[in-house]
C-alpha cells in the first residue's frame, strides 16, 4: 500500500537530511504503524513527505521513491493523493480554518461530493463520538488543548482516507482521550483495512502497533526499544523539617465562561513556599482556566486569592507578575520578539527587573544546556515547537518570581527536554520558589511533592498528596 | 446555572463577539438583516435629523432585544472614537461652511463658524447609526451563515470563497490577537497605566507577535485547505442551511421599497 525505498529529503537550510532511509519498507492497510523519535529526528518530515505537503508548499530536495497503491508519489495530482492520505500535523491550532466546531467538522467531507443532510448526520455521529457535539456551535480557539486536537483528528478521518499519517496525536490527549484513540485508530485499521501511520516522541506507549520502527538522526530503522521513559536523575526530597510559610491561597473560586461552561465550581487551594504541586485531570476539566485565573488573566466571579498572604484583589497587573507568572498551554501568542535572546529577557523586562551578571550567566547557562544560546539572534519561529516552549521556560525562569504557573509545559518536549526542564524547575523549588503546574497525563512521581485532581471543576487530593 | 456575567444567558463567540442565542434579532434570517444595514446605511445620509435620532433610538432598542453585552460596545468604542475624531479634524481644520456666526480664519481659507460645529455633530450622528447597525449585524450573524447567505444567493464560488477567507481569517486573527493580550497581560503588562516609551516597545511586540502568527495562521491555512480535499474554488464551504419565514421576506421587501424610493428621489 505505501511503500518506500532509499529515499532522503534535505530542507533548504540543512546541510544532512531531515529524513533518510537505506532500503525499502512496505506498510500495509489494515496495519498500525508507529515510528517513534526523539524531537527533531524527522517525524515531521516524514508526514509532510507523505501527505505531500513537501514539496506543494515546503521546498527542499527529495530522492527516492515514495509509492501509493504502487504508483509513485509524484505521478499522483494533489487531489488524488489527498483523497488517499489524511495527515493532521502536530500544531493543530494551525489548522482551524471555521470559527465554529461544527463548521470545522464539516469542512473536510464537503469535497467529497456527498449531499449536504449526509454530512449533517455523518458530523453529527462523529462529534458524538468524540465527545464535542455538545460543543458544536462554540468557536474552536475556545476548546481546550485536547478537544482542539480531537476535533482536528475527527474532522480528518471524517474523510475516511485510506492511509492516515498523525503526528504526535497524543500530546495534548488525558488519559481517557489516548486510550479511546488508540482504540479509534485500531479499528480504522483493522475493521476498515486502512492504514494508520503514527509518528510518536520516544517513550509514549506504542505496544498498541502491528509494526514499530525508529528515527534517529533522521534515519528510519526497525524499532530498538529503549530504557525508562526519564532517567532517574531526578529526586524530589519531600522530607521537609521546617514548614515552609504560605505562598499562594485560594479560596472559593468560581468561573463560568460565557457560553454557560462552569469552569471552576469553588476551588480551595493553599500552596506553601518551595514546594511543586501538579494538577492533572481531563481535557476541559478546569485546568488551564484555574492557572489563567491565579495569574489574573480572567477574573473569578466568586472567590479570593492570597500572594504572600495579602488579597490580590485592587493590585498592578505588573506587582502580580512580580511574584507569578505563567507559562501558557499555547506557545505561538508567546512569542513576542524578533530573537531568542529579546525573548529570553522579555518577561524580566516587563516586571522591571533588575539584571545582574550573575543571574544573566545563569540566563546563559541554561540557553547553553538547551542549545539555543548559539542561536540567540535568530527567530524563535525557525525553532521547533519543543524549543520555543523551552526557550519560554527559560525566559520566565530569568524573571525570578516566587511562583511559577506552568499550563502543560512538559507536552510537546523531547525526553531530554523534560528532563533539562525539570531540573531547571527542581533547582527553582530548592532555592524557594513554588511551582504549580498542570499535565493531562500525570508527570512521574520524583518530579513533584503534591498532586490534584481536577473533577468537575473542583480539586481533588489524589493518593498520592493523601500519603 | 448561567453565566453571571451575562445575567444566565447563554453566549456564543461568533466572528468577532459573543452573541445570545436568545437574541430576538437571531430569529431573523441574515438576509433580512443585511438587508436592513444597507438600508440603515443608504438612508442615514438622505434623511433628516430627527429621523436620524429616531433610528439611533431604533437601534438602542434593537440592542436591547439583542441582548448585547456592554462590553461588546466598549471593544468597538476606540474605533469609534478614533473615527469621530478624525471627523472632527477635518471640520475644525479644513471645511468651509458658512452658515452661523464666523468665529476664526485659517491663513490656509479655511474658517470655522458656529454651523461647523452644527454640521460636525450632524455628521458624526449620522455615522454613529451606520457603525451601530454595523455592531448590531455582526453581532447577530455568524460568518458560516453569512456564507450560507452568499451561497444560497448563487454567488459565484469565487467571490464566495473571497469572502470566506475574508471573514474567517478576520474571525481568527481577532482570535489569535486576544490571545496575545492575555500573554501580556499574565506577563505583567497593565495596558492603562503605561508610560509613553513603555507603549512603543509593547507597540512593537504585539505588533510583532500579530504579524509572525497572521503569517502563519496563513500559511497553516493553506495546507488545511490542501489537507481537508478543499479545491478553491469549486468546493462549497458550508453545510448550513437558513430558514426562511413571511417576516423575513416582510422586512427585505420593507427594505427594498425605502432603498427604491430613496434612488428614485
Amino acid at each position: 500500500m505505501l511503500e518506500l525505498e532509499d529515499c532522503s529529503f534535505t530542507y533548504p537550510s540543512m546541510r544532512v537530511p531531515a529524513f533518510r532511509l537505506s532500503g525499502s519498507v512496505r506498510w500495509k492497510c489494515g496495519e498500525v504503524v508507529v515510528v517513534s523519535g526523539e524531537c527533531g529526528s524527522g517525524k515531521t518530515t516524514l508526514a509532510k513527505l507523505i501527505s505531500g505537503i513537501i514539496p506543494l508548499f515546503e521546498a527542499g530536495v527529495f530522492e527516492g521513491d515514495i509509492r501509493i497503491n504502487g504508483k509513485l508519489i509524484n505521478q499522483l495530482t494533489p487531489e488524488e493523493r489527498i483523497k488517499l492520505v489524511g495527515c493532521v500535523l502536530e500544531d493543530s491550532d494551525l489548522h482551524i480554518f471555521t470559527t465554529s466546531v461544527w463548521d470545522e467538522m464539516t469542512l473536510g467531507s464537503l469535497s467529497l461530493n456527498k449531499d449536504a443532510e449526509e454530512i449533517a448526520g455523518q458530523s453529527e455521529r462523529e462529534l458524538q463520538s468524540w465527545q464535542l457535539l455538545e460543543k458544536k456551535e462554540k468557536h474552536p480557539l475556545e476548546l481546550s488543548g485536547g478537544e482542539r486536537q480531537r476535533l482536528a483528528i475527527a474532522s480528518i478521518m471524517a474523510r475516511s482516507p485510506k492511509i492516515m499519517v498523525l503526528d504526535n496525536p497524543f500530546s495534548q490527549l488525558d488519559m481517557r482521550n489516548r486510550q479511546s484513540l488508540r482504540e479509534k485508530l485500531i479499528k480504522y485499521a483493522h475493521g476498515g483495512n486502512n492504514l494508520v501511520v503514527l509518528l510518536l516522541p520516544e517513550g509514549e506507549q506504542a505496544d498498541f502497533a502491528d509494526r514499530l520502527f525508529s528515527l534517529e538522526g533522521g534515519e528510519l530503522q526497525p524499532f530498538r526499544p529503549h530504557g525508562d521513559v526519564h532517567s532517574e536523575t531526578l529526586q524530589r526530597s519531600r522530607n521537609k523539617s521546617q514548614p515552609e510559610s504560605v505562598v499562594l491561597t485560594a479560596e472559593s473560586l468560581e468561573f463560568v465562561y460565557p457560553d454557560n461552561t462552569k469552569a471552576l465550581n469553588g476551588v480551595n487551594l493553599e500552596i506553601r513556599k518551595g514546594t511543586w504541586v501538579t494538577i492533572t485531570g481531563e481535557n476541559g476539566s478546569g485546568k488551564s482556566t484555574l492557572l489563567k485565573i491565579l495569574a489574573g488573566v480572567l477574573q473569578p466571579q466568586k472567590g479570593k486569592i492570597w500572594l504572600n498572604g495579602k488579597d490580590v484583589k485592587g493590585w498592578l497587573t505588573k506587582e502580580r507578575a512580580r511574584i507569578m507568572q505563567m507559562l501558557f498551554q499555547d506557545i505561538n501568542p508567546q512569542v513576542l520578539c524578533p530573537t531568542i535572546w529579546e525573548l529570553s529577557i522579555l518577561p524580566s523586562k516587563i516586571v522591571g527587573q533588575i539584571s545582574d551578571k550573575s543571574r544573566e550567566n545563569n540566563l546563559k547557562k541554561c540557553l547553553e544546556s538547551s542549545e539555543l544560546y548559539n542561536r540567540k539572534d535568530s527567530d524563535p519561529f525557525n525553532l521547533r515547537i519543543s524549543e520555543r516552549q523551552l526557550l519560554l521556560l527559560i525566559s520566565l525562569l530569568f524573571a525570578a518570581p516566587l511562583v511559577l504557573l506552568l499550563d502543560e509545559p512538559f507536552s510537546r518536549m523531547s525526553r531530554r527536554e523534560q528532563e533539562i526542564a525539570a531540573l531547571w524547575l527542581n533547582e527553582f523549588c530548592e532555592e524557594g520558589g513554588t511551582i504549580l503546574c498542570t499535565s493531562h497525563g500525570g508527570l512521574p512521581i520524583r518530579w513533584h511533592d503534591i498532586e490534584f485532581r481536577m473533577v468537575d471543576g473542583c480539586l481533588v487530593e489524589t493518593e498520592m498528596t493523601k500519603k | 446555572m448561567g453565566c453571571p456575567s451575562c445575567g444566565g444567558d447563554f453566549r456564543i463567540k461568533g466572528m468577532l463577539f459573543y452573541f445570545s442565542e436568545r437574541s430576538l434579532l437571531r430569529k431573523i434570517n441574515p438576509c433580512a438583516l443585511l438587508s436592513t444595514l444597507i438600508m440603515v446605511n443608504l438612508i442615514s445620509f438622505y434623511v433628516s435629523r430627527g429621523v436620524v435620532i429616531a433610528t439611533m433610538v431604533l437601534m438602542i432598542g434593537s440592542a436591547w432585544v439583542s441582548k448585547l453585552e456592554l462590553r461588546t460596545w466598549r471593544l468597538i468604542l476606540p474605533l469609534m472614537t478614533g473615527f469621530l475624531f478624525i471627523i472632527t479634524i477635518g471640520y475644525f481644520f479644513f471645511s468651509q461652511i458658512s452658515s452661523g456666526v464666523m468665529l476664526w480664519k485659517y491663513p490656509w481659507g479655511d474658517f470655522v463658524t458656529t454651523g461647523t460645529f452644527i454640521a460636525m455633530m450632524d455628521v458624526a450622528l449620522r455615522y454613529l447609526v451606520c457603525a451601530m447597525a454595523t455592531v448590531l449585524f455582526l453581532a447577530n450573524v455568524r460568518e458560516s451563515e453569512l456564507i450560507a447567505l452568499f451561497q444560497s444567493l448563487r454567488f459565484p464560488g469565487l467571490v464566495l470563497w473571497t469572502f470566506a477567507l475574508i471573514f474567517r481569517s478576520v474571525g481568527l486573527l481577532v482570535s489569535d490577537f486576544e490571545r496575545i493580550i492575555e500573554v501580556l497581560r499574565g506577563r505583567g503588562v497593565g495596558f492603562r497605566k503605561t508610560s509613553l516609551p513603555e507603549g512603543f516597545t509593547l507597540l512593537r511586540n504585539i505588533l510583532w507577535a500579530f504579524m509572525v502568527s497572521a503569517f502563519v495562521r496563513m500559511d497553516g491555512l493553506n495546507q488545511t485547505l490542501y489537507l481537508r480535499g478543499i479545491r478553491k474554488p469549486i468546493t462549497p464551504i458550508t453545510t448550513r442551511k437558513l430558514s426562511w419565514t413571511w417576516l423575513d421576506i416582510g422586512i427585505i421587501l420593507f427594505n427594498l421599497l425605502i432603498i427604491l424610493w430613496f434612488l428614485r428621489n
